[in-house]
């Protein structure tokens, strides 16, 4: 859509490439660098917004059907100290959260398999609170430099981000 | 409600996967009328809610709610 505006405009030359193979080539990047990858959990998000408490969270602050809850650690995927060292992160499920959402199984070789998703994503939260309330924008003010990055940005993001 | 989503398209206001990447197949392997995103297309940046009820039909509303809380009952199942 955007291929014949990029190139007349900004007189660039544009190479199409294929989405799910670069998400998982950027899946693998991503991996080497320090503490971006992390197994999430609800102790970290506890750390997060109680800086000055310990670890643990109080069982009141965390009502649990079970009598006996799994304890959590914040756990960063461990990085890689040599150039060529492979991290042991594959078999993985890449939550690609968008418009709509994709659960997808990634192989050691790259190879990958949709396993399940739903349409109910960013798109349907966009949609329905521009249907049923007075906002015009996602943040509330407009920002016209962000709506320029939003364009230019497909319509997804990866979960794996430490941000 | 069920006659008025009977009327509707979905296409109206869900964004299609045929959308995204066209009306070839896709390397995942979805069809291109699986909904990707359900009412992915009503939110348009600057326009008011009046501007936006009456950019989409309540029949393609209906249909669309319809089939979204009939697929997540599905998926759970």
């Amino acid at each position: 859509m955007y291929y014949d505006r990029l190139k007349r405009d900004l007189g660039v030359e544009v190479l199409r490439e294929e989405e799910m193979e670069c998400l998982i080539l950027g899946l693998g990047f991503i991996a080497h660098v320090p503490e971006e990858v992390f197994w999430f959990s609800e102790e970290l998000v506890y750390k997060v917004s109680h800086p000055h408490e310990p670890r643990t969270i109080p069982a009141s602050e965390l009502p649990r059907p079970s009598p006996s809850p799994p304890s959590y650690q914040v756990t960063f995927a461990p990085t890689p100290h040599n150039a060529g060292e492979v991290v042991p992160v594959f078999p993985c499920l890449v939550v690609n959260i968008g418009s709509g959402v994709s659960i997808v199984k990634v192989d050691e070789n790259g190879e990958f398999e949709r396993v399940s998703g739903t349409s109910l994503g960013g798109g349907t939260l966009w949609g329905l609170l521009s249907m049923l309330t007075d906002a015009r924008t996602f943040d509330g003010e407009s920002h016209t430099d962000q709506q320029v990055t939003n364009l230019l940005i497909p319509r997804n993001a990866c979960s794996l981000g430490g941000r | 409600m069920l006659a008025l989503s009977e009327a509707g398209d979905n296409a109206g206001v869900d964004m299609l996967v045929g959308d995204i990447y066209g009306t070839d197949a896709n390397k995942i392997g979805l069809k291109s009328s699986t909904i990707a995103s359900t009412f992915g297309k009503v939110f348009r940046k600057s326009t008011t809610r009046s501007e936006r009820a009456e950019m989409f039909k309540q029949a393609d509303i209906a249909r669309s709610l319809l089939y979204a809380i009939s697929n997540n009952i599905g998926h759970v199942a």
